[in-house]
């Protein structure tokens, strides 16, 4: 097997994996906020301190406060639903990109002005999760406690290491992207090479 | 630009056809095509052996300076 018929059956696998999180990731969502009402089974549902797991991934050390407003009421969930999309938006449109990719790579197609723009877009959208998933807890968390007993609403930004982390993949991956223009220009460059 | 391939030149002295030189030298009959008509940046010295070596010429068979023939 040459390299580059490796290159198409890895980015054939990659190519499903991405679609594949594409319908994983809103059903999963759906699933957790209008299914199980923003607590998996497992974790104990209802029963503290089986709710501190339940709402750990909203924000750890709020846990135990939202376990306090469950269950959640129905347009509760649909607006938890929504407001959870939002990040997850962006890591859609970040996979939308990275499945383009690879369709261009399983084509044979490798340093082309459609791979460069494919790519650099997947950076913006790391950047853009990097922005929206603190936003999103902040306004997830202010969501489902404003309507609870005074003294009870929270406001919590959170920053911290996941956030920076995904800042810099973004910074990394828009350099790969500058540098893969780069080699883009000099692959047209030696095509006009006879 | 003042570099101009004369290779259809070279191609009617050899009584040979484009096709014919495309497929002994192993490139595409349109980069031969390229290739004649200037519309290329560079030709590799890989290209220019295997054209000498099926028309029995020498590079300066194929390629020419001209004088004031453009700038870029």
């Amino acid at each position: 097997m040459t390299p580059t018929d490796r290159l198409r059956r890895l980015s054939t696998v990659m190519r499903h994996l991405c679609t594949l999180a594409m319908i994983a990731i809103p059903a999963l969502l759906a699933t957790f906020w209008l299914v199980f009402g923003g607590c998996w089974p497992f974790q104990g549902a209802g029963a503290d301190p089986g709710m501190v797991g339940c709402t750990a991934h909203v924000d750890g050390g709020l846990a135990r406060h939202l376990a306090l407003f469950w269950p959640l009421p129905a347009w509760k969930q649909l607006g938890a639903f929504g407001i959870s999309m939002l990040p997850a938006a962006a890591v859609l449109f970040g996979l939308w990109q990275l499945r383009r990719l690879f369709t261009l790579y399983g084509d044979g197609r490798i340093f082309t002005a459609a791979n460069t723009r494919a790519f650099r877009r997947f950076a913006s959208a790391v950047f853009v999760y990097a922005l929206l998933r603190p936003l999103s807890q902040t306004a997830l968390i202010a969501f489902l406690t404003f309507d609870g007993p005074p003294g009870s609403g929270r406001l919590a930004i959170q920053l911290g290491s996941p956030e920076l982390t995904t800042f810099f993949l973004g910074g990394l991956f828009l350099l790969i992207a500058w540098v893969m223009d780069r080699g883009r220009e000099i692959a047209e460059d030696q095509a006009q090479f006879v | 630009m003042p570099i101009v391939v004369t290779l259809d030149v070279m191609l009617a002295r050899r009584k040979m056809r484009s096709k014919e030189l495309a497929a002994r030298i192993g490139i595409s009959e349109q980069n031969l095509s390229l290739l004649k008509s200037g519309k290329v940046k560079g030709v590799r010295f890989a290209t220019i052996e295997k054209i000498c070596q099926v028309l029995d010429c020498q590079p300066g068979d194929i390629l020419a300076y001209r004088r004031g023939d453009g700038g870029s």
